[in-house]
């Protein structure tokens, strides 16, 4: 109730505020803008007792300023309304931070995304910005402010970046009832299928001491044809690591799982090399976890390669992206093909997209697992309809190799179609 | 008698110069043509705010607003940087394109979304700037060993009287250039191009380009045309700029051509 007074008030303040931002926008000290989104995704195949579809409404105001070539302000306020699924219901405050400029520094203080990394999809060196996974395959966008100050320091083509939090922010992970929450009906136990009930503990989250700061360094150059950084993190992972417990009543197996917090330390870099019509992107991070059993380091890279075809068709070019994803970790170590920091051990990824003509635009993004046998499609359609207004349909198809107990496999069942209408203000 | 030889010799080299001068007036070549025209282009610093209407042949619009700022080193190489303003579904992002030599460019490209300044290859001369009937080839200025100068003649344009000028992609750049020619309208007067046909690589006229609406923008005669028509004669498909304002050899800091000043919200 409280949710829908509050959208109701954003509602308002779209249709009353135009006048006085366009007054105000003509001497450029503030701008509001932002987005209104409306949302519907339906499954092929219903499952009893779990949410089936997605009927959303996303307003995002975005408030702008430029007082002085000193500082400016930006703060963007998200209001959620699904629907199908309350759990996704939120107002929140997404970004809110002041930049304040000098000749050699700069300085962003707030809460704010920060993204490193130079690879596209995925980016084993950003570990700063927690992410909403509520629905797993749309994660765009979908960034998770976290208080911080960062500082960055120019020196000549050099720049060096320095974060501090002194607050921890966990990701959103889906909720019990939501298609990618997917606990067995049965399990196997001595060879016999046996009725399994899950359980989860509650999680013990990392306090805001001093000693619980996190902090990030990068150090990065631009060339003539190359950008290229080195990082380094110290913190909280916003990505529990689970462990589970089993126990017997009756013919039941009872599965207790406990989620914990953990530290780590992240050693990375990354590329991207201009070589002819090509580019050539690389990106790699160690990481070191701590305080878990499980505490051996591990290496994630990713490398591949972008480029544009012209005129293919007409005037038309085809834009491709190729990746290699792959994790290297001690031979004795095996992680679960649904540990979300181990989601892709051994993946290609690609993406290509093409104009059909000046207001359409068709893609298609694939990726599949050589370790599990598994894959994940998603084409789009997007329809530019008019200046600020557009329209995406697009689908996901997961399957591939069941026994395997990869990820996608895991959810064969959540083919989807999404659509989507988005006005830009 | 000494005398007489000189008066002579002086006349005929009087002669001999006025005889070349005129000549030269009457008849100057293709590439004189055309360098005349280039020095409309040495500015060391160029700012500018214009709105881009893409119309297509059923007469549907889109309207994108940009800013722009330019500068030239003394090697003539252009390092620009575009802001789009508006309309809000590409307003915050920003092309940056830093010419280090004439075939070294390093391109980025900031989207809000992304957060992060993101490294783009140069692609094709011939490819579409921004959705628009300009290419990236229509776009630079003309160096002058890529291509050959032949003059067509004089002819009337909008009641200017221009010259004809033709000009054929050679070497390497015959392969690569989107034209097998293009023909300039020059003003004569002030060296200033009036309009642009384009013929495909096989040789048909496809495109033309307008300008009209020329104003002194700096001293000594760099002068700005405030609206530009191309207009695609295949797919009915035109794209017009209008300037707002130009901003010829003001002060722009330098540090606006880098990274950091792409990632910058405002």
């Amino acid at each position: 109730m409280k949710l829908n007074r509050i959208y109701i008030f954003a509602i308002s303040i779209l249709v009353i505020f135009p006048k006085l931002v366009n007054a105000q926008e003509n001497d450029f000290k503030y701008s509001l803008g932002g987005f209104v989104e409306l949302e519907n995704h339906s499954f092929f195949k219903e499952k009893t007792g779990m949410i089936n579809s997605r009927n959303q409404n996303t307003v995002q105001l975005e408030l702008k300023s430029n007082l002085s070539d000193s500082y400016s302000f930006f703060s963007s306020v998200e209001f959620r309304n699904d629907f199908s699924d309350p759990n996704r219901n939120r107002v929140y405050l997404k970004e809110t931070y002041i930049d304040l400029y000098s000749p050699k520094i700069d300085l962003r203080v707030g809460k704010q995304v920060i993204l490193w990394g130079k690879s596209d999809g995925f980016n084993p060196t950003s570990n700063i910005t927690p992410i909403d996974y509520s629905d797993i395959l749309d994660t765009d966008d979908e960034e998770i402010g976290i208080f911080a100050l960062k500082s960055n320091f120019y020196y000549g083509d050099w720049e060096i970046q320095g974060v501090i939090s002194p607050t921890f922010q966990s990701s959103i992970f889906p909720s019990s009832k939501s298609r990618w929450q997917n606990y067995p009906d049965f399990l196997n136990h001595n060879g016999i299928s046996k009725p399994a009930h899950f359980t989860r503990e509650e999680v013990s989250m990392p306090e805001n001491k001093f000693k619980d700061f996190q902090y990030g360094l990068r150090l990065s150059r631009n060339f003539n044809n190359v950008d290229f950084s080195i990082s380094y993190y110290q913190g909280w992972n916003d990505i529990p690591s689970t462990t589970s417990s089993i126990s017997f009543s009756g013919d039941t197996i009872n599965v207790s799982m406990q989620s914990n917090y953990y530290k780590h330390q992240v050693i990375g870099g990354d590329f991207s090399w201009v070589l002819g019509k090509y580019i050539l992107k690389g990106e790699g991070a160690l990481f070191l976890p701590q305080g878990i059993i499980q505490d051996d380091p591990y290496f994630q890279y990713v490398i591949g390669f972008e480029r544009v075809f012209s005129n293919i068709i007409d005037d038309k070019n085809l834009f491709v992206i190729a990746q290699w994803i792959h994790e290297i970790k001690p031979d004795n170590i095996e992680y679960k093909g649904n540990d979300f920091n181990h989601l892709f051990q051994r993946n290609l990824m690609t993406r290509i997209e093409m104009d059909i003509n000046r207001d359409m635009k068709f893609s298609v993004q694939a990726m599949y697992s050589l370790k599990y046998e598994e894959f994940y499609i998603k084409p789009e359609f997007i329809y530019n309809i008019s200046d600020g207004l557009n329209f995406s349909l697009m689908a996901d198809f997961l399957g591939g190799n069941k026994g395997k107990d990869g990820f996608f496999s895991n959810y064969s069942e959540n083919n989807r179609v999404r659509a989507k209408l988005k006005y830009n203000f | 008698m000494k005398s007489l030889f000189i008066a002579l010799f002086v006349a005929l080299l009087f002669f001999i110069s006025f005889f070349t001068q005129s000549l030269f007036a009457q008849q100057p070549s293709g590439i004189d043509i055309m360098k005349e025209n280039d020095k409309q282009f040495n500015f060391k610093t160029e700012e500018s705010t214009m709105t881009m209407e893409l119309i297509n042949s059923s007469g549907k619009k889109r309207v994108r607003s940009v800013k722009r700022y330019s500068k030239r080193d003394a090697n003539k190489n252009t390092s620009a940087l575009i802001r789009f303003l508006s309309p809000a579904d590409v307003k915050g992002s920003a092309y940056l394109s830093i010419e280090h030599s004439a075939n070294d460019e390093s391109r980025h490209l900031y989207l809000p979304a992304l957060k992060k300044a993101r490294r783009i290859s140069a692609g094709e001369d011939s490819d579409n700037f921004m959705g628009s009937d300009f290419t990236y080839e229509d776009l630079d200025n003309i160096d002058f060993d890529k291509y050959s100068f032949k003059l067509l003649g004089s002819e009337s344009f909008n009641g200017i009287d221009c010259h004809k000028v033709e000009v054929t992609p050679i070497g390497e750049n015959e392969k690569t250039s989107g034209y097998s020619k293009r023909i300039y309208f020059i003003d004569k007067k002030i060296y200033v191009i009036h309009k642009i046909d384009f013929y495909d690589r096989h040789n048909s006229l496809f495109k033309h380009l307008i300008l009209t609406d020329f104003k002194l923008v700096s001293s000594p005669g760099i002068y700005r045309a405030y609206n530009w028509t191309m207009e695609n004669l295949k797919t009915k498909h035109k794209t017009t700029l209008t300037y707002q304002n130009f901003k010829v050899n003001e002060d722009i800091d330098e540090s606006l051509f880098s990274t950091r000043s792409l990632e910058r919200s405002n």
